[in-house]
């Protein structure tokens, strides 16, 4: 056999393509996932999710959201409180006679008076106050209380 | 104008243009066809160790796939390939140790495999024709195998990766005037040391 650039260049190809077939070739690694969920499809019950915890979280009673709590705009409630032996002077004081006390102001027991920090003004901070009827409309209104 | 659809009907450079968009399955055609043969590339280059040539293959596709958004239409395909190639291999074996020829026992060896090869079944024609075409293949691929760099880098890139002179020297930034004369000097190196088995 004559060996020339030819027979050399022809010999190296064989010897190419035996080496190439026995070699083992990993597929390339792609992604091959066929269908993937819309991004909006999850974005949007997402968002409607973190709406609403957030609602109430921040306890949000706007009058779209409570139509009936917007009917109602403003509730008294009475509470009546037990008399105390303090509240009792404080009102044998003020049953002085009026001329008097339209005179003079009435002194009342203040807290320099009193040594202890946890005796309070016998004032009562909440007292019968006048609302409105409960009775009238035939409506709860003591029971729709507004946060 | 008629488009074509399937994407093994388009060219490498229409594939890398189509991944440079952001086309996975034209760059995944695109490693289909060069793969295996950029695989034996670095296996012949390399060495014996197949694991360590298919992982410069993968880092070869994967730094193509990172850079695919730099390519722009005109630019050679399989040029740029060889090239991150080329420059992987050569980061390669400046850090490794030098390879250590074969001892000469060990060359008497494959010599007396080549010549008892010939010498066991002379009486078929054909087959005849078939050893003597198995003894030079092992002749030439003992002589590529212990050929030094950077001759063996040239002779592969030409002849079994079949680029053409300006390719190459693209490739490995040299002169086609050098890549020409060292792929002569090359040429007749083997043919010297193949000279034995002509006309046996």
């Amino acid at each position: 056999m004559k060996i020339n650039n030819d027979t050399i260049a022809r010999m190296t190809r064989l010897l190419r393509d035996e080496e190439n077939a026995q070699l083992h070739v990993a597929p390339w690694q792609r992604n091959r996932r066929r269908f993937r969920v819309p991004a909006w499809l999850v974005a949007l019950p997402a968002a409607a999710i973190v709406g609403f915890f957030f609602g109430l979280w921040t306890n949000s009673n706007s009058p779209a959201d409570s139509p009936l709590t917007a009917l109602v705009d403003t509730v008294y409630v009475t509470v009546e409180k037990p008399a105390t032996p303090k509240d009792t002077a404080t009102s044998m004081s003020d049953s002085r006679p009026s001329a008097q006390s339209d005179l003079q102001p009435i002194s009342r027991p203040t807290e320099s008076t009193h040594r202890h920090k946890s005796v309070r003004s016998s004032q009562p901070t909440s007292t019968l106050t006048a609302g409105r009827s409960i009775a009238d409309d035939r409506i709860r209104y003591d029971l729709l209380v507004r946060n | 104008m008629l488009i074509p659809l399937r994407l093994s009907a388009q060219t490498d450079e229409q594939l890398m243009e189509r991944a440079a968009r952001g086309s996975d399955r034209a760059f995944e055609e695109l490693y289909n066809r060069h793969a295996r043969r950029l695989q034996g590339f670095f296996a012949r280059r390399l060495g014996p160790d197949a694991d360590l040539a298919a992982d410069f293959m993968h880092d070869t596709f994967l730094r193509l796939y990172a850079a695919r958004e730099n390519y722009h239409a005109g630019r050679n395909f399989r040029a740029w390939l060889y090239t991150i190639a080329y420059n992987l291999w050569k980061n390669h074996i400046r850090n490794r140790p030098l390879p250590q020829p074969l001892p000469e026992r060990e060359r008497l060896r494959i010599g007396e495999q080549c010549s008892g090869m010939g010498s066991e079944i002379q009486d078929d024609a054909d087959i005849e024709i078939d050893i003597d075409n198995a003894i030079l293949h092992n002749a030439l691929r003992e002589i590529l195998r212990q050929m030094p760099e950077p001759y063996a880098m040239l002779f592969s890139l030409r002849y079994e990766e079949e680029l053409t002179i300006p390719q190459i020297a693209q490739i490995t930034t040299l002169p086609e005037g050098t890549v020409k004369s060292r792929l002569h000097k090359t040429m007749n190196t083997i043919k010297q040391q193949l000279k034995q088995y002509e006309d046996q």
